[in-house]
């Protein structure tokens, strides 16, 4: 399919958003803040121990992610997606380029960034709460002023009830929230998110992807999301850059999503044109895979 | 995403499972005493075979099939145990026993869980050491013995010596592999949280590899008790093998079976106890 095809008249803003987006010294949303994520450049590489081969993930990225976004990163898989959300949080190192979280360069994994992973990955001696509170309790935070934050994001993640619990007596829906609570709670400058609703069935995956953008709107939480779900990146991010196909992913296109952030995800299905971004997205994706890099 | 809208309702926790056993269909509607017996089926049947076996023992010895200066009876075994469990000689023994056994073990999981936790976390450490470890494990510790003999002389010092090369090898083969299969996604999570390598094993690493830890910890009971009673046989001047080992050259089979019983108790309790702190760290699995 192309994506000429999914573009249906009252996209016209869609395109014109997406004509400034694309020109490089256009503001890049509408909020004032700053940057929170600069990635300029950026290439990575890893040597595949089971195949004994060189492999180019990322050939070269560049994009920011504004203060108070959500910018959601899609593309096929094998793209390199999750690799670079694992530089970002400076699990992995990158070969060229810059990558600068809140104006500093990443070196290594650092406290300001806090990623949310694909399975839940809660340890599963420490009970609901203690999970929760881990990044706090590394990081030294003072029990106290420790104990009151993850009370107040269990209740803001609707885990409360469960504190005492431990991991496998929750539903796989309720562990994804802890990961995401876990994260949270450290206030991190950007929060990195990795395909987190993938593992969960489609119900549970529309009812978290609701509970993210509540709790983001009352948290203010910068967030980049990786994604390879079309419908997922539409609906939650304001803005979403799509990768060609790896190996040597490269930045396809970026644009924004005009469906209004704190919208809630019915009313932007409804939205006439929902239907068209996730055309248009589709159709750039279905390009993107064709590339030959 | 599938369209759910307003859907408010929280997915509910799943059913607390039991943790072990699994639902068997019956033939026919079980009465109170089949219940009974099926709740108690291995115990019922490990005990018959205990009491089967004494009592063939029992019957060769009495209707003198062998000779029962070499073989004893169960009887003859309890009157001696007995007997030997009165006297002073047995305080003395037990204790000498039970301290080379405890300093040994002590030595053994001290420094196999530090070995082990190396090698499970660093490729370079494991690489190392791996040639010399499974050289010393494969070969036969017990051989060693008159080696001991030549450092540490007749004594104390030689058993406990037996004991940590006995007990030293499960530890630090079980912590290795424990390690070794920690969930890499769970050191990820921890390495994201920027923690200190301290950290990691603290939180990780040790909570991830325990039950494997604790596996070789029980495995070490039983060969480290085989180190103590051979050191003893060996090299001993006290103690509950070098006891066995005189009643053996005095024809005294009942003493060298009490002796046997008694070391045996040694290492149920020793096993038990360690089955309780198993238990204790493995509660969030039962929760």
């Amino acid at each position: 399919m192309t994506s000429d095809q999914y573009l249906p008249s009252e996209s016209g803003e869609i395109m014109s958003a997406l004509a400034a987006r694309q020109s490089k010294e256009a503001p890049v949303s509408r909020s004032a803040h700053e940057t929170k994520l600069e990635v300029d450049d950026v290439a990575i590489g890893y040597y595949s121990e089971r195949q004994g081969s060189y492999f180019q993930a990322v050939q070269s990225l560049s994009f920011t992610v504004p203060g108070e976004s959500l910018v959601a990163l899609i593309g096929p898989s094998g793209c390199g997606k999750s690799t670079f959300l694992r530089a970002v949080s400076g699990l992995l190192p990158y070969q060229r380029g810059r990558l600068l979280v809140d104006n500093s360069l990443v070196k290594g994994p650092r406290s300001d960034c806090a990623l949310v992973f694909q399975s839940p990955t809660l340890l599963p001696w420490r009970t609901v709460s203690r999970n929760i509170g881990y990044g706090l309790e590394m990081q030294g935070t003072p029990k106290g002023v420790r104990e009151s934050r993850v009370h107040d994001m269990m209740n803001l993640v609707g885990l409360e009830a469960f504190a005492d619990r431990y991991p496998r007596q929750l539903s796989g829906g309720m562990q994804q929230r802890a990961n995401l609570a876990r994260a949270l709670v450290t206030e991190p400058v950007l929060l990195l998110l990795d395909e987190p609703f993938s593992a969960v069935d489609a119900q549970t995956r529309d009812h978290l992807g609701e509970e993210l953008l509540r709790i983001r709107r009352a948290t203010r939480q910068t967030m980049l999301l990786v994604t390879h779900q079309v419908e997922e990146a539409i609906l939650l991010a304001d803005s979403c850059v799509v990768l060609s196909k790896g190996p040597g992913s490269v930045v396809a296109e970026i644009f924004d999503i005009p469906l209004g952030r704190d919208q809630p995800i019915v009313e932007k299905r409804a939205d006439p044109r929902f239907a068209s971004l996730v055309g248009h997205l589709r159709g750039l994706l279905a390009s993107a895979s064709s590339v030959e890099a | 995403m599938s369209t759910l809208p307003n859907q408010t309702t929280k997915e509910a926790p799943p059913a607390v499972k039991a943790p072990v056993g699994r639902d068997l269909a019956v033939d026919s509607p079980m009465s109170p005493w089949q219940l009974r017996y099926r709740r108690h089926e291995s115990t019922i049947l490990g005990t018959t075979c205990l009491i089967l076996a004494l009592v063939a023992w029992q019957v060769v010895s009495d209707t003198k099939i062998v000779n029962p200066l070499f073989v004893s009876s169960p009887t003859n075994v309890a009157k001696a145990l007995a007997d030997y469990v009165t006297s002073e000689g047995f305080a003395k023994d037990a204790k000498a026993t039970a301290f080379t056994f405890l300093i040994g073990l002590g030595l053994s999981t001290g420094a196999g869980i530090l070995l082990g936790l190396a090698m499970g976390w660093s490729r370079r450490t494991r690489y190392f050491f791996n040639y010399l470890v499974s050289i010393v494990y494969s070969s036969p510790r017990i051989a060693i013995v008159p080696v001991l003999i030549l450092w540490f002389g007749i004594g104390r010092e030689t058993g406990i010596a037996m004991v940590f090369l006995m007990a030293v090898f499960p530890v630090v083969i079980n912590t290795m592999t424990g390690v070794q299969t920690v969930d890499p996604s769970l050191v990820e999570m921890a390495r994201s949280f920027k923690v200190s390598r301290f950290q990691m094993f603290r939180t990780v690493i040790v909570p991830a590899a325990l039950p494997q830890m604790l596996a070789g910890i029980r495995l070490a009971i039983g060969v480290g008790l085989v180190g103590v009673v051979v050191a003893e046989f060996l090299a001993g001047t006290v103690g509950l093998g070098y006891t066995m080992q005189t009643a053996a050259q005095n024809f005294e089979a009942a003493q060298l079976f009490a002796g046997l019983v008694i070391i045996s108790a040694f290492g149920l309790i020793a096993t038990q106890l360690l089955r309780l702190l198993e238990r204790h760290f493995e509660r969030w699995r039962t929760a």
